[in-house]
């Protein structure tokens, strides 16, 4: 019985650490992702607009009528406008195993992880993940 | 060869293996079971059209790159190691079963030394932990841009994909193309070259054959020197009669004399010497 015991002591061991490895990997390990998301922001703008005075006075009757007083001001306005910003984004194992094994994560000199695809402002680039390994 | 009750069960088991092999293709290459989020056990690219679980040595090297520790495919790796050891190998791998079809072409078959079997441990710690850890990903020398299972199940058929479809073809790398070349080769004059010589996935199951729940035991007392075992291992697993050897597939081609059985670790006798005969 205690043969079996010693026996038996190691593998058990490793086949619990590796369910705790597996369990703990699929449902409790997040990592930080950074990834671009388009969000609109109001900015503000000053633009230069230019308007008619109406006349202090009215002409006397048979004269032609004044030129039009014109004067350039300044307005500011608010418009709306898209940016791309980085959100950090914390993701269980498993997506990221399916990111990473096609290439759709890499590590930024920075040390954080980046994706490599997402929304872009003038369009070109991918915004879908990849759906191949990039070798 | 002294033939036994459970050697002879376990021989007739051992001929169903091919079959084995086939079904669990279904389970490999079965385009409706996307689970790409999950690693399987088995040395098979996740960018295979067919693919549909992740392959736990690219999931090993792509988190080396990004520097986080992958909890899930190791956890995987050390379930299915300690339960079945190399028996996946021998079973289960599609990348074996196919070195397993293509050993059956009557070419004259070579042995290599022993010693290279330790090779498998240079490429799972250089080129599947170190490079991608210290290089990136974009390294010419990371594992999947060398990996002969992925030219061979990803990069060719979508290749030919695009040349059908009449789209511009991105051409797979040449390193990566010759090394599948060279290991389809190798195949025709050494039984599992790539598993014996190279695979990484291999070599993490070779250190739990000693240790495995199920495991081939070697009773050195029963043996009558036949050499019959010697001459049926396709790895030459069993040249030094040692219990779970490291090269050893777990093939069961051996195992039809009472001198090797497969037991489990709840088995009330005593595990044999692990002692040269």
């Amino acid at each position: 019985m205690w043969a079996m015991a010693k026996r038996t002591a190691l593998p058990m061991l490793i086949l619990v650490g590796g369910i705790a490895s597996l369990v703990y990997g699929t449902r409790f390990h997040y990592t930080p992702v950074v990834q671009g998301e388009v969000k609109q922001i109001v900015e503000e703008q000053q633009i230069e607009e230019t308007i008619t005075i109406p006349q202090p006075f009215e002409p006397p009757p048979g004269f032609p009528p004044p030129p039009p007083i014109l004067q350039t001001i300044v307005r500011t306005i608010k418009v709306p406008k898209d940016v791309i910003e980085d959100v950090t984004i914390h993701e269980l194992e498993p997506t990221l195993i399916r990111e990473v094994t096609v290439g759709g994560v890499t590590l930024l000199a920075s040390g954080r992880i980046r994706r490599t695809y997402g929304p872009t402002l003038d369009g070109q680039g991918s915004t879908e993940m990849p759906s191949l390994c990039p070798t | 060869m002294a033939k036994s009750k459970s050697g002879s069960k376990i021989s007739s088991l051992a001929r169903w293996r091919s079959w084995v092999q086939a079904a669990l293709l279904l389970v490999w290459l079965n385009p409706w079971l996307h689970l790409s989020t999950v690693c399987s056990p088995v040395f098979h690219c996740v960018s295979c059209p067919l693919a549909s679980f992740a392959c736990p040595i690219g999931a090993l090297a792509n988190f080396s790159a990004i520097h986080v520790f992958p909890f899930a495919a190791v956890g995987t790796l050390l379930i299915y190691g300690v339960v079945f050891g190399t028996f996946i190998c021998g079973w289960v791998c599609p990348f074996g079963f196919l070195q397993d079809l293509v050993a059956r072409i009557p070419t004259p078959k070579f042995e290599l030394p022993t010693w290279m079997g330790y090779l498998r441990y240079v490429v799972l710690i250089v080129f599947v932990l170190a490079i991608p850890f210290f290089f990136s990903e974009s390294s010419p020398l990371f594992f999947c841009s060398l990996c002969p299972a992925g030219a061979l199940e990803a990069a060719l058929p979508h290749t030919a994909k695009l040349a059908i479809a009449g789209q511009q073809v991105s051409w797979p790398s040449t390193v990566k193309i010759t090394i599948l070349v060279l290991i389809l080769v190798a195949m025709l004059f050494k039984r599992r070259p790539w598993c014996t010589v190279f695979c990484p996935l291999g070599a993490i199951f070779a250190l739990f054959n000693r240790i495995s729940i199920f495991f081939v035991k070697f009773y050195p007392d029963r043996c009558s020197d036949c050499d019959l075992c010697r001459d049926k291992c396709p790895c030459a697993g069993l040249s030094e009669r040692r219990a779970g050897v490291e090269r050893c597939v777990r093939c069961l081609k051996c195992a039809g004399c009472s001198a090797i059985t497969v037991e489990p670790v709840f088995s009330q006798q005593d595990r044999p010497e692990q002692g040269v005969r």
